[in-house]
């Protein structure tokens, strides 16, 4: 564990070097948080402060930083005993709602601490339903629900690791950061001064700017970041997250998802997280496996399915019709093209490659204003 | 510095952070020291005593219960931000049950401003009246009150002052003279026949002070005041040898009294006793009323009287007395208790439980009663209602506990475990009600006053242990039934 802990600290030393400031804070802020030390957290706290100010100058920052990781790799990572590295393990789940008759239909997948699988899937297709199933919301009809890490534990205390943020995230009553420290009272006992945590957490999701402010005076995204940075304070296991990232701008959504695969990777505090989202390919880019629902069955799943269908396809958006396009396109064994809201989907069998494809348009002088090949994403299970 | 108590205790203390308390009971405080001044430095005279001194508080009832009511909502506007149940954080053992003893130190502390304000009149009566033996002055009335006649039922033997052999003896007399008049008259018709004025003749004494009995006032222990015999015999002592100095000595003291505690009347001792000694045998010439006139039925008008408002100076003296001992006596203590504990049980079945779970059991559980009524109504036997009252506890507490274990039906569960929590505190009480009826009824088959049911007597004797008793079980059995079990319910799944 010390090695990895060292690891990470030269990463952050190196982002510092390389001039990616945001993302050594970000990093450094990881660290930190490994060592759940009131020290460290107090100096990296008064590094933030430092970086507001106006007398920042890189030298000088690099040389702070350097003395941070110095006492953290002296600190080390906190060491807590996680128990199984299994999370949950779902065997052949299924509930019917009898009133719709919608079913979730045999789930099977297992999670293991630091994983994360993304839930994707059109609307109304079951996505949260089998979020709050896992969560223990709901109860399955058929198969069963396990969490190896929790065997021992009651229902209750099993609940207070389950930690399921729902779409419409509920209004916090008082100052933003006496929400944070209450809930950091609850599960850091052994701790003096819970501030120092909420703070942590708060500066970690780059909130500090907000922290003095009340719910009625951040914007939703914000809302979802503070309630994220809640979330993390109560040390879950399993953190399912339903569409977390609809409130969020395009960058945020990136950071957060990042932040979040740091985070679930941590090597004092790791969970298993589930995100279901609209967002594919972003959700894609953080994931371990895709659970694709389609009617409450899983349709695809790309950890552990082999995947038969080995054609290619492509997202185009190109200036030209769809005729000139197939022209251009035709050396190549073209099967369909698809017209899809701005962007053309199209099809070739196996045996070729992007690359080809955009060879033969460079061919044809066709301009090519966004490409993506979408071959092994659920993003073809759209289509219609 | 208000500040920094709430970073401390958020972060050491969150219960108490959350229920606000260590704000709301300074505040509480002061609104009590506020009540008690008032009560304190309310204007104060001995006419008080016995002049409404209760119903004055009316607008000081009124006001605190508004007052506590106003500190209630804006308390509970901040308490009710945060549920750590509900949001599933992880408590310890005894946290709910910490969390339930708070709401009762809240609800006991901010229900009683009423009694502090009358704690503080009650201390200052009590220094307004440190001086007054009541016991002395009661004495002094009383002694006063042989030669003061108020009423002309007091002039019969049963009310007499006699030893009972001379009560007899008395009443032996008036048979005689009863039966000499009787076999006098000859006339069948007379009214002689009648019995009732003969009953009444016999039994009624001559209207003389030498006859006259009375033990107008008391204090609360009998025994500690001088007893009517002992009083007659000196005032019969005072008349017979003519002490008219120490009757009117007597009859001054009293006026004075009367005076002291602003008692209206019209006795003039002086020529009271002059017409007192001046009459035939101590004949009584003139019967005290209790108002200033009286309305006459035939005149149409009120004619003045004499008059002494003699229920006052009683007033004063058990007011008085009352002050000394205190109100605080176990009864209210325990009321307040009881409030305290259903308020705060009722407040933590909400935060035990969803919203929508809460209002359908507070909207079920009218539903319940309106059927038990009916269902008691019908079959037109009220002991009915008891046996379908323990019946439903029965089922409502098995359903819920087999329910909320086996992870089955989540709402109703809910709603039966909030009827069973709520129904807890009265299930006692009532078994112990009903137990003493039945043994009432046992008790009543034996005959005479002598002796009594054993078991009914322990029953009817041991109310308050009951009470107690059913505070501390109801407490024991939220710590170890009710509160796991509301974990229980939270973390189960929905249907």
């Amino acid at each position: 564990m010390q090695e990895r802990f060292d690891q990470q600290l030269k990463e952050v030393h190196s982002h510092y070097e390389s001039g990616d400031l945001d993302l050594g804070l970000r990093r450094l802020l990881d660290c930190a948080i490994e060592t759940e030390n009131a020290e460290v957290f107090r100096a990296v706290l008064d590094f933030c402060e430092y970086l507001e100010s106006q007398a920042v100058q890189a030298a000088t920052t690099i040389e702070k930083v350097d003395i941070l990781i110095k006492m953290m790799a002296k600190v080390g990572a906190y060491y807590r005993e996680n128990g199984s590295d299994e999370v949950i393990s779902l065997a052949h789940v299924g509930k019917k709602y009898r009133n719709s008759g919608f079913a979730i239909k045999d789930i099977n997948f297992d999670l293991k601490l630091g994983s994360i699988m993304g839930l994707v899937g059109e609307n109304g297709n079951g996505k949260t339903t089998l979020l709050r199933l896992i969560a223990g919301e709901l109860k399955a009809d058929k198969g069963k629900v396990a969490y190896p890490f929790a065997a021992a534990q009651d229902e209750y205390a099993l609940k207070s690791k389950l930690i399921y943020i729902e779409q419409r995230i509920p209004r916090w009553h008082g100052s933003l950061m006496d929400n944070l420290i209450y809930t950091t009272a609850h599960y850091h006992e052994n701790w003096k001064d819970h501030r120092l945590w909420a703070e942590i957490m708060i500066a970690r999701l780059g909130l500090r700017p907000y922290r003095n402010l009340t719910w009625g005076r951040i914007s939703s995204g914000y809302r979802t970041r503070f309630e994220l940075a809640k979330t993390l304070l109560r040390r879950p296991k399993l953190l399912l997250l339903d569409e977390p990232l609809a409130n969020l701008d395009i960058v945020a959504q990136q950071t957060i998802l990042q932040d979040l695969k740091y985070m679930a990777n941590s090597l004092s505090a790791p969970f298993a997280m589930i995100l279901s989202s609209q967002h594919i390919y972003e959700v894609e880019k953080v994931s371990d496996s895709i659970l694709f629902l389609k009617q409450g069955a899983a349709q695809w799943d790309k950890k552990n399915q082999a995947d038969s269908d080995s054609s290619l396809i492509l997202e185009l958006e190109v200036d030209v019709n769809r005729e000139t396009l197939k022209n251009a396109l035709s050396p190549l064994n073209l099967q369909k093209i698809q017209y899809n809201g701005g962007v053309f989907l199209v099809h070739f069998s196996s045996n070729h490659s992007g690359a080809q494809v955009l060879s033969e348009l460079a061919k044809h002088e066709v301009e090519v204003h966004y490409f993506r090949n979408i071959s092994q994403s659920s993003r073809r299970f759209f289509i219609q | 510095m208000i500040t920094k108590i709430q970073a401390y205790l958020i972060s050491r203390y969150p219960l108490l952070w959350n229920t606000r308390i260590v704000f709301l009971l300074p505040i509480i405080f002061g609104i009590h020291m506020l009540f008690y001044l008032a009560g304190y430095f309310k204007h104060f005279n001995l006419s008080d005593l016995h002049d409404g001194y209760y119903y004055r508080y009316e607008g000081v009832v009124m006001f605190s219960v508004l007052l506590t009511a106003l500190l209630i909502i804006i308390w509970l506007i901040f308490y009710l931000r945060n549920n750590p149940l509900k949001a599933g954080y992880p408590l310890r053992r005894f946290h709910l049950i910490k969390e339930f003893f708070l709401l009762m130190v809240v609800f006991f502390s901010s229900a009683t401003f009423f009694f502090t304000y009358q704690q503080g009149v009650f201390n200052r009566t009590n220094i307004e009246t440190k001086e007054i033996n009541t016991i002395d002055e009661v004495n002094q009335a009383n002694l006063a009150f042989n030669f003061i006649a108020a009423d002309r039922s007091d002039f019969r033997i049963y009310r007499s002052c006699d030893s009972l052999a001379a009560r007899d003896k008395r009443r032996e007399e008036r048979l005689e003279e009863y039966y000499r008049l009787r076999d006098a008259d000859l006339n069948p018709d007379s009214d002689m026949i009648n019995n009732e004025p003969i009953n009444e003749s016999l039994d009624t004494l001559p209207l003389s002070y030498l006859y006259y009995c009375s033990l107008r006032y008391s204090v609360t222990n009998k025994d500690e005041q001088v007893p009517a015999t002992i009083q007659h015999d000196r005032a019969h002592r005072w008349l017979l040898s003519g002490h008219r100095d120490s009757v009117l000595y007597q009859l001054n003291l009293f006026k004075a009294l009367l005076e002291k505690y602003r008692i209206a009347n019209n006795l003039d001792p002086e020529s009271h006793v002059s017409r007192m000694f001046a009459a035939n045998n101590f004949e009584v010439d003139t019967i005290y009323g209790t108002t200033k006139s009286t309305y006459d039925d035939y005149l149409q008008k009120d004619i003045p009287q004499a008059y002494i408002r003699d229920a006052d100076f009683q007033d004063s003296i058990d007011q008085i007395s009352e002050v000394r001992r205190g109100f605080w006596d176990w009864e209210i203590i325990l009321f307040m208790f009881y409030y305290a504990f259903s308020m705060a049980l009722l407040l933590m079945s909400f935060r035990m439980t969803s919203i929508r779970v809460w209002f359908a059991a507070l909207v079920g559980s009218g539903l319940v009663a309106i059927l038990v009524s009916l269902v008691v109504v019908s079959s037109n036997q009220s002991e009915l209602a008891l046996y379908l009252i323990w019946l439903l506890y029965i089922l409502f507490h098995l359903g819920a506990f087999v329910f909320i274990r086996s992870r089955l039906h989540k709402f109703l569960s809910g709603v039966l475990f909030l009827w069973t929590l709520w129904m807890q505190l009265s299930i006692l009480p009532m078994i112990w009600g009903k137990l003493e009826d039945h043994y009432r009824e046992i008790n009543n088959m034996i005959p005479g006053n002598e002796v009594s049911n054993p078991t009914y007597t322990w029953l009817n004797r041991h109310w308050h242990e009951l009470l107690e008793f059913n505070l501390v079980f109801t407490f024991i059995l939220l710590l170890v039934f009710f509160m796991p079990l509301a974990k229980k319910w939270q973390a189960n799944p929905e249907e």
